[in-house]
């Protein structure tokens, strides 16, 4: 057990740097000037070659790759993530913040839509066929195929602008102190981007679960105990939930991708200061330590959600280890 | 099941009523002396507040309030002194020596001298990102509050850049300043909520008159979150632009600056021809007959009407409204004469209504930059325009990064619009002898002009240089001479504004919506 | 089923179609008739530059039916050709193909669009590559498991005890088994690639704003929302999901086809 859990370790480690290798290199050959995109195209037009020349050493634009990859890989293992171009800061700084943002989050919006989207799958399965079942199958589809942000622009339409239920984006109230922030501030300013990050992550969930019921309802296993006179709701509390819990779980550490994808989308539309915004801002302004920095941490979660899965699914399932090796 | 998410949607109400009576009650406490304002989220100073790095200049130029500056510009764009009592520029231009008020102190209590004047100008020279000082050699402080600038070239429009410079503390300055910036200013910088706002507090030991409002915040936010603060109330300045200026909101009115804030297309004045694997100038504009028929064909008052609803006004060169204004610039919409000028030089209509002249296609593209709505109307309309004297121009969006490689050979939609006269000279200016910098160009009499302006050591010369260096009644830049920029509006900034709240007179507002609207907050007023 | 599918076919083609025909209206500006909300002569209403809205959304749809189909060919191809190498090739190449999907799928699929859209410089180009390098990993896994099980199967094995080529069993067996599934597969992809493709364009490292794309009209309409423009973001939107739910239904009378010839 411990061999397996270390070596997944291992592997988890190393597939985390060379996604930092490859996202390093990617940037590299890209033929965005970091200094013609940031620099305001006025700022420009009053500065003198002289100042431009300086600038451009700045932004590293006339440096070797692969001596500043080394460079920056020894510091970020040493915990020094590098300074940000864009925001002349630590970028450990700058993530920390918007990661302490982002975070609650990700992980009420995961669970919330971890338990509901399970839940609305094995409804939907043991009404197969009913009007209840076409509902939420129907509307698992829908959602499936709406782009999020869309949605997330339709849902601050009418709860922030016609309804004026929430705020129309941020992370905490206008013109507080940070001392009188409360908690229920917090909240108020969460509820959207959450309500948003649910919804997306359930669909995929719904419809897997519903089909994996499906298919359990319909195995010899559970004719034989309708055969010994069990009722649907014995049958499905003591063998449909249990049969369906893990690949349920194994799906839904699989869905942190998305719903991190989402977050990305769903803060820029909220005006949402956290993981996500920063990302589209060193993006499109060429802050390669900090979009290596997100991408780092991003990647983490991800690989991090896999490894936790993998090492759930061992404990409740010792068998898998045999087949381990397949998947 | 059913009990529970009832339960869920009872807890979420309690919370959601809880909150919005704790923002509404902090909402009246708050009043008459506060004011919320919004602003781009380009406007956030990513690397602090610190003059060093570029605070308070650059692509918007703006009083960087915390600090305070050796001079400002006054509403008409003169200079005046702020911390300055007097100044004296050498025969040559090569030095200029300021004398400073010893009144005023660091909010941290400390007495600003020459040292941190000296100190602050030393570390922009070895640091500073947006702000130029190649042209300054060193500062140096000769006593407790005479400084003495020695300069690299002679640099008449010094002054204006002393106008930007916010004065740091020498004994707390460090790399973390601009997160916790000490400064002389009308504010002090409360609280700093990155991506989102930015809370400031009126200085009690202020120099000058006591700023009236005690609390500004100012909001971050996307144009369209920015309206809809102001739909529910949530700002009393909320920015936007024309594309909003049509829609009303309750209790709040629309407020206009105008502004140096221009729209302008570069026209290459030179054949096509490549090096480096750029190409530089265009076979179409560099047909002088092409400029000035472009010039004249096009209709701006149509345009500002169409695309910006009608804020803005026309512009006829870079520097509208400036002191070194050129006003032989302006030019009469005119499309039969823009006809026979095309039509004398040679340029006959064919059969797809499109002109041709020695097998050369009238047709260029003008290129856009992406997620500016305004530009993009400005570049389809001027499609429009250009059809009516037979020129085929196809819109077309181009990111920053290839943008100014383009422009070189394709007319480009820019936006200018800086305080100094330095924007004239980047762009009108050959490089090394050869072509200007933005848009092939070269004229030697316009770069002697410019040259001289520069050099002069008194303020007013150097503003009719500037002007001649535009048109000297032989050569220039205007309609009559090579006409290598087309100049078609400055666009008016644009907030609404709650009722109640009184914005004092604002000055010529340069390039970008920003800060430069609360240069003077500290004199606004609410009824 | 045959019928159904023929249908969704023939309706997804007119969207192409019309798009090609809508060419040049979708980019005619008129100033005089901006915002005006939906009526008969404009049925999707205008936007600020008086641009007619219909044409607009029919050239975006039509614009993204066919990044769609690019990159959604390009990750089938990738996957297959990865899934097949993968299940005969040796282990270590079975090993490095293996450890490429789960680094493929070790990012967020946006921030791994993000990445490689600014490395290839942000245009269609930049998209469709993006795209395909990003989408094919699913499928990938799927074909290698599903050959790796048919490998293992007795008649396979029988077949190879006696003497047929390794390519003639490839040919014979693999590929009528695989196909349907890559077929499913591919058709699948579009609904991804679709909405991948106007998400990385709203955030603005996709395609242009000359290019009337959906992901630009809606992101345009962004702009526009708060003032109660609604039609700007509604009718592209709607008809975005439309064609999603379309490709999703084709993929699935696919599935269910193949599974009712095979599962006898």
């Amino acid at each position: 057990m411990i061999k397996y859990m270390l070596k997944s370790g291992i592997r988890m480690i190393l597939l985390i740097i060379a996604i930092s290798i490859a996202a390093f290199f990617i940037m590299e050959i890209s033929p965005i000037d970091p200094l013609q995109t940031n620099i305001g195209q006025t700022a420009l037009g009053i500065m003198s070659q002289e100042q431009i020349e300086k600038l451009q050493n700045y932004w590293g634009t006339n440096e070797n790759a692969v001596k500043r990859y080394i460079e920056w890989i020894t510091d970020f293992i040493s915990g020094d993530m590098g300074i940000s171009l864009l925001y002349r800061q630590p970028v450990y700084h700058v993530i920390t913040q918007r990661l302490t943002n982002s975070i609650w989050i990700l992980c009420i919006a995961w669970l919330l839509s971890g338990i509901f989207g399970v839940a609305l799958g094995i409804i939907s399965a043991t009404k197969e066929g009913s009007i209840l079942d076409k509902v939420i199958k129907g509307i698992a589809i829908l959602f499936s195929s709406t782009p999020v942000f869309w949605f997330a622009l339709i849902v601050l339409m009418i709860f922030s602008v016609w309804l004026k239920w929430f705020p129309i984006g941020f992370s905490i109230p206008i013109g507080v102190m940070t001392e009188d922030v409360t908690l229920l501030n917090k909240i108020h300013h969460g509820i959207l981007p959450t309500f948003v990050l649910s919804i997306v992550g359930m669909p995929n969930i719904i419809l897997h679960t519903r089909e994996k019921m499906n298919d359990i309802l319909k195995s010899d296993y559970i004719l034989f105990a309708k055969a010994l006179g069990k009722t649907k709701k014995q049958i499905i509390l003591q063998h449909g939930i249990r049969n369906v819990l893990l690949p349920a779980i194994t799906l839904q550490f699989a869905s942190i991708s998305e719903i991190v994808s989402g977050s990305i989308l769903a803060e820029q539309v909220f005006s949402y200061p956290g993981l996500g915004q920063i990302a589209v801002t060193a993006g499109l302004g060429g802050d390669m330590p900090l979009l290596l920095a997100v991408v780092v941490i991003c990647s983490c979660f991800v690989c991090g959600g896999n490894f936790l899965a993998d090492m759930i699914y061992h404990i409740i399932d010792p068998r898998i280890q045999l087949k381990g090796k397949n998947t | 099941m059913r009990k529970n998410v009832f339960c869920l949607v009872c807890i979420l109400l309690i919370v959601l009523v809880g909150c919005k009576t704790n923002v509404e009650t902090k909402k009246n406490i708050a009043k008459k002396d506060t004011v919320v304002v919004t602003m781009p989220v380009t406007s956030e100073p990513e690397y602090g507040f610190n003059p060093v790095y570029g605070w308070g200049a650059g692509e918007h130029t703006h009083e960087p309030l915390i600090q305070s500056t050796l001079f400002i510009t006054t509403n008409d764009l003169q200079i005046d002194y702020d911390l300055a009592t007097d100044y004296f520029v050498s025969e040559d231009g090569m030095t200029w020596t300021v004398t400073i008020r010893e009144d005023a102190y660091f909010t941290d209590g400390e007495k600003l001298t020459a040292e941190d004047v000296a100190f602050t100008y030393n570390t922009c020279k070895q640091n500073s990102s947006v702000n130029d000082f190649t042209m300054l050699d060193y500062a140096e402080a000769i006593d407790e509050k005479t400084v003495v600038f020695h300069m690299t070239r002679p640099f008449s429009v010094w002054s204006y850049t002393m106008a930007l410079v916010g004065i740091v503390p020498e004994h707390v300055y460090t790399s973390d300043y601009g997160e916790n910036p000490v400064g002389s200013g009308k504010y002090i910088l409360k609280q700093w909520d990155k991506g989102q706002q930015v809370i400031l507090e009126a200085n009690a030991n202020y120099y000058d008159n006591a700023p009236k409002i005690k609390t500004v915040i100012v909001l971050f936010m996307e144009e369209e979150i920015s309206l809809a603060a102001a739909q529910s109330e949530q700002s009393d300045v909320s920015y936007t632009s024309a594309t909003y200026a049509d829609i009303s909101v309750a209790d709040y009115e629309l407020y206009s600056v105008i502004s140096l804030d221009n729209r302008g297309i570069n026209l290459p004045t030179q054949p096509a021809e490549q090096k480096d694997g750029i190409v530089y100038g265009n076979d179409v504009t560099s047909d002088i007959a092409i400029r000035r028929a472009i010039n004249i064909a096009l209709n701006r008052e149509s345009m500002i009407s169409n695309v910006l609803n009608g804020y803005a006004s026309p512009a006829y060169s870079i520097c509208d409204n400036t002191p070194w204004y050129q006003k032989d610039s302006e030019v009469q919409y005119n499309l039969e004469q823009a006809n026979t000028i095309l039509d004398d030089a040679g340029w006959t209509i064919g059969d797809d209504g499109i002109r041709n002249k020695n097998d050369i296609r009238a047709a260029f593209s003008i290129l856009y930059p992406p997620s500016d709505s305004i530009r993009q109307g400005i570049a389809e309309e001027f499609c429009n325009n250009m059809k009516q004297i037979g020129l085929e121009v196809t819109p077309e969006c181009v990111g920053w990064d290839i943008a100014y490689d383009l422009a070189q050979s394709q007319p480009l939609v820019w936006g200018w619009g800086a305080h100094t006269p330095m924007e004239l000279y980047n762009i009108y200016h050959s490089q090394n002898g050869e072509y200007a910098r933005y848009s092939p160009y070269y004229n030697e009499t316009v770069d002697s002009y410019m040259d001289e302006a520069l050099k002069s050591t008194d303020i007013e010369t150097a503003y009719t240089l500037w002007q001649k260096a535009q048109w000297n009644g032989a050569t220039g830049i205007t309609q009559k001479g090579d006409i290598p920029w087309i100049w078609i509006c400055n666009v008016d900034h644009l907030y609404f504004v709650k009722q109640g709240l009184i914005i004092s007179e604002q000055k010529i507002h340069p390039h970008g919506h920003g800060w430069s609207l609360l240069n003077n907050v500290d004199t606004w007023e609410w009824q | 089923m045959k019928k159904r599918i023929i249908w969704i076919i023939f309706v997804l083609c007119a969207f192409v179609i019309a798009g090609y025909f809508c060419k040049e209206y979708a980019l005619v500006t008129d100033f005089t008739n901006k915002n005006i909300s939906p009526c008969i002569r404009y049925p999707f209403g205008t936007d600020w530059m008086g641009r007619n809205l219909f044409f607009r959304t029919l050239r975006g749809i039509s614009i993204s039916i066919l990044i769609g189909v690019t990159s959604a060919s390009i990750s089938t191809m990738i996957a297959i050709l990865f899934g097949t190498v993968s299940a005969f090739g040796n282990k270590e190449i079975d090993t490095i193909i293996v450890w490429l999907i789960d680094f493929m799928m070790g990012l967020p699929h946006i921030l791994l669009l993000i990445v490689v859209s600014i490395a290839a410089g942000r245009d269609i180009k930049g998209v469709i590559l993006s795209i395909s390098l990003t989408h094919w990993t699913s499928l990938a896994r799927l074909i290698r498991s599903e050959l790796l099980q048919l490998k293992a199967s007795t008649y396979i094995q029988v077949a190879e005890k006696l003497g047929k080529s390794k390519f003639y069993l490839f040919q014979k067996h693999m590929i009528p088994h695989i196909l349907p599934q890559c077929i499913t597969g591919w058709i699948l992809l579009f609904p991804h690639t679709i909405l991948h493709e106007s998400s990385i364009t709203f955030l603005g490292f996709g395609l242009k704003s000359n290019q009337p794309a959906i992901g630009i009209l809606l992101s345009e309409s962004m702009q526009y929302i708060v003032t109660g423009r609604w039609w700007l973001a509604v009718f592209p939107g709607c008809v975005l999901v439309f064609v999603v739910l379309l490709f999703y239904d084709i993929g699935k009378c696919f599935q269910k086809y193949y599974e009712q010839k095979s599962g006898v």
